[in-house]
C-alpha cells in the first residue's frame, strides 16, 4: 500500500465539543492507481488532502488516527523531515493555478526552485529538466513558458505548468485538489487524459479530489464518497457506479443525468 | 514598449521594469534623482572637487565673506577669471571688516596644487579641480569661524551626512523586514514576542532614545567609531515601525495559495519568507525606504548640532550648522547657514523620489488620467 489512512479525525483546536471536520476517515491507495475522493463542498475532501502533507491550517488539529506513507507514519515525522518529503515524494496541485504561482516570479524560476532545493543538478541541467517536464505535460514551447509570468498564460497552460512543477521530482503520490474545476469542459478532458498518461508513464498514484462524480468516473480506479467529514462509501469505480449503496452517492449519480 | 508587453515577446516584462518606465516619465522625480546623484558624486569626489581639505584653516580669514570672482581687469577688459586678495581690519566696535586689496591678484586655475589627499582612498594626489595658489584664498561660499572654506566642508560633510542615511536605512530595513516577516509568517508567541519588543522601542520618544543611546557610547571613541555608533543608534530607532507594517502585510500574504504551493513543494520557511512573501512588500518598503532616509540625515544633523555627533575638525552638515546657533553670527555671516540649505535640498529630493516611487511601484497604478 502506498498510502494508508486509518481512523483520521480532525477537529478545531481547543474545542472538544465541536463537530469533527474529518470523522474517522480511513482509506488506502495502492501504487499506480487513481483514487478519487468525491463529495460536496465542505465535506472534508481538501482537509484530507492537506492532512497527508501536514499542511493543515493552524486552527485545526489531528486528534486521532494514523497516516502511513510507504510504511512510515507521517504523523511522527519532524517538520524538517516533512519538508523533505513534500515535493519529493508527495506532489500537490491546486484548483486555481493563477494563485498558486507567485505573480512576481517567472514560471521557470518557480519550477527551478523545487529542483534547486531537492536535487544537486546545476543550472543548465535544471533548465533542461524543466524543458523536458514542460514537454511531458504537453507544453510544446517550453522556452517561452519558462520566461512567462503566470498571468501571461491561459488557464490550461497554467494548470499544465503547475502539474509540471508538481511532478518535477517524480513523486510517488500526486494530490490533485479539484484540478479542473476552473477549466472549460474540453480542457478538463485534456487534463484528465494527461493524468492517465502520467500515471502510466511515471508509475505514480493520484489522489484526485473532486466534486464531479461524472468526470471522475471515467478516470478513477477507486472512488470514496465523502459527506460531512465521513467516508460514506468506498469501492471500485465500477461497483460504485452500478451498485451505489448510500443515498448520497445515489443523489450524486442522479445529478449526473 | 508595446512590443515588450505583447504575449509574443520572449520574456515578459518584470514588475521592476514596468515601474522603472513609469518612474522615468515623472520629470520632477527625475530632476530630484539627478540632483541627489550629483550630490553623491560630489561627496565621493570631495577631495578633488573641493579646493581645500576639511581641516585647512586660515585664522586671518575668519568669517570671510564669499570671494567674488573677477572677470574684468582694471582696464575693464575681459581677462581670465581671478580673485583679489583681502585684508582684515577691525572697526571701532571690533567688528571684522574685509577690504579688497586690488594690488594682489590671484588667477583662478584648474588642477591647482593644494592639500595632499588620497583620491578614493588610494590615488595619492595634491591637485584640486579649481582654486587659487597660496597665499591667496578662494572662498566660494565664504569661510567659517576658523577660516575654513565652507564649500569644501560641505562637500566633505556630504560624505558623512549622505552616507549615514543610506547605511542606516539598509541596516534598519533589513532588521525591520526580517523581524516583520518572521513575526507575520509564524504568528503565535513568536509574533507576540517580537511585536512587544517593537512596541517597547516605539514607545520611547525618538529623540530621547537617541540621546540616551548616545550617552552609552564611550567618550574615547575616535571619529570613525563615533560615526558607526551613530549609524547603529539611528537604525535601532528606525526598524520597529517598519517591522509592524511588514508584519501586517505578511499576515495576509501568508494565506496566499502560492505560499501553500511553495510549502507543498518542500520549500523551507525562511526561504518562503525571503522569496515568496517579502518581495510582495517591496512596493511599499522601497517607497518607505526613500521617505525615511531624510529622518536619518536629520537625526545625524540633530546629534551633531548638539555636539554629540561628528566632532570638529571633521565636517558634517549638522556640526557645521552648530556654528550657526547664534543669531549674531548669522547676522554678520549668513553664509554659515548654507549646510542647512543642502540638508533641505537632500530631504526634499528624497521625499519627492519616495512619493514618485510609491506611485510607480503600485501594481494597480493606472496612470494620472484616472
Amino acid at each position: 500500500m502506498l498510502l494508508k489512512i486509518e481512523n483520521l479525525t480532525v477537529k478545531i483546536k481547543g474545542n472538544e465539543n465541536t463537530l469533527s471536520i474529518l470523522d474517522d476517515v480511513s482509506l488506502e491507495i495502492p501504487p499506480q492507481t487513481i483514487f478519487a475522493l468525491v463529495g460536496g463542498s465542505g465535506s472534508g475532501k481538501t482537509t484530507s488532502g492537506l492532512s497527508i502533507t501536514c499542511l493543515l491550517s493552524p486552527a485545526l488539529e489531528i486528534v486521532q488516527g494514523k497516516i502511513h506513507f510507504q510504511g512510515e507514519d507521517l504523523l511522527n515525522y519532524s517538520p524538517i523531515q516533512m519538508q523533505r518529503l513534500r515535493g519529493k515524494e508527495i506532489g500537490m496541485i491546486f484548483q486555481e493555478p493563477l494563485y498558486a504561482f507567485n505573480p512576481v516570479y517567472r514560471i521557470g524560476f518557480q519550477i527551478e526552485e523545487v529542483l534547486k532545493y531537492h536535487t544537486l543538478l546545476n543550472h543548465k541541467e535544471r533548465q533542461e529538466k524543466i524543458c523536458d517536464l514542460l514537454r511531458l505535460v504537453g507544453l510544446n514551447e517550453p522556452k517561452r513558458i519558462i520566461n512567462s509570468y503566470s498571468h501571461q498564460l491561459s488557464g490550461g497552460m497554467r494548470q499544465r505548468a503547475m502539474i509540471a512543477q508538481a511532478i518535477a521530482l517524480h513523486p510517488q503520490l500526486l494530490i490533485a485538489d479539484e484540478p479542473t474545476s476552473n477549466l472549460d469542459v474540453t480542457l478538463q478532458a485534456k487534463i484528465m487524459d494527461l493524468f492517465l498518461q502520467l500515471k502510466n508513464q511515471l508509475k505514480l498514484s493520484i489522489l484526485l479530489i473532486s466534486h464531479d462524480l461524472g468526470m471522475v468516473s471515467h478516470l478513477a480506479d477507486e472512488i470514496a464518497v465523502m459527506m460531512n467529514g465521513k467516508i460514506v462509501e468506498r469501492g471500485k469505480t465500477k461497483e460504485i457506479l452500478q451498485n451505489a449503496q448510500h443515498p448520497y452517492t445515489r443523489q450524486l449519480l442522479e445529478a449526473l443525468v | 514598449m508595446i512590443k515588450n508587453r505583447t504575449f509574443g515577446g520572449d520574456r515578459g516584462q518584470s514588475q521592476f521594469q514596468m515601474a522603472l518606465e513609469r518612474f522615468k516619465q515623472n520629470r520632477l522625480a527625475m530632476i530630484c534623482f539627478y540632483v541627489l546623484f550629483s550630490l553623491y558624486l560630489g561627496a565621493l569626489g570631495a577631495d578633488f572637487l573641493a579646493p581645500y581639505s576639511y581641516g585647512s584653516e586660515e585664522r586671518n580669514y575668519s568669517y570671510c565673506p564669499p570671494t567674488m570672482i573677477q572677470f574684468f581687469n582694471e582696464q575693464k577688459n575681459l581677462s581670465r577669471p581671478f580673485v583679489y586678495g583681502r585684508t582684515l581690519t577691525f572697526d571701532q566696535y571690533q567688528k571684522r571688516v574685509y577690504t579688497t586689496d586690488k594690488t594682489k591678484k590671484f588667477p583662478l586655475k584648474f588642477f591647482v596644487k593644494g592639500d595632499e589627499y588620497k583620491f578614493l582612498g588610494f590615488l595619492k594626489s595634491s591637485h584640486h579641480l579649481f582654486g587659487v595658489e597660496a597665499p591667496g584664498r578662494f572662498y566660494l561660499f565664504g569661510a567659517d569661524s576658523r577660516g575654513r572654506d565652507i564649500y569644501s566642508r560641505i562637500l566633505h560633510g556630504a560624505r558623512i551626512s549622505l552616507s549615514i542615511g543610506l547605511i542606516g536605512v539598509i541596516i534598519s530595513f533589513s532588521i525591520g523586514l526580517l523581524v516583520g516577516g518572521i513575526a507575520g509568517y509564524f504568528g503565535g508567541w513568536v509574533d507576540d514576542f517580537l511585536m512587544r519588543i517593537c512596541e517597547i522601542v516605539m514607545m520611547v520618544p525618538g529623540f530621547y532614545l537617541l540621546l540616551a543611546l548616545r550617552a552609552v557610547v564611550p567618550d574615547n571613541f575616535n571619529s570613525l567609531q563615533v560615526y558607526f555608533a551613530i549609524i547603529v543608534i539611528l537604525s535601532f530607532i528606525g526598524w520597529a515601525s517598519l517591522a509592524r507594517i511588514i508584519r501586517g502585510m505578511c499576515l495576509s500574504l501568508k494565506t496566499r495559495d502560492y505560499v501553500l504551493a511553495a510549502r507543498t513543494l518542500g520549500v523551507s520557511n525562511i526561504k518562503i519568507i525571503l522569496k515568496h512573501i517579502l518581495p510582495h512588500t517591496l512596493s511599499y518598503s522601497i517607497a518607505a525606504v526613500m521617505l525615511s532616509i531624510p529622518g536619518y540625515i536629520l537625526g545625524e544633523s540633530a546629534l551633531s548640532l548638539l555636539g554629540l555627533g561628528i566632532q570638529d575638525p571633521y565636517a558634517s552638515w549638522g556640526n557645521m550648522l552648530s556654528d550657526a546657533m547664534s543669531i549674531v553670527r548669522i547676522k554678520f555671516a549668513p553664509w554659515i547657514l548654507l549646510p542647512g540649505f543642502f540638508i533641505f535640498l537632500t530631504v526634499v529630493c528624497f521625499n519627492m523620489i519616495g512619493d514618485a516611487l510609491r506611485d510607480c511601484l503600485d501594481p494597480l497604478y493606472k496612470g494620472e488620467e484616472i
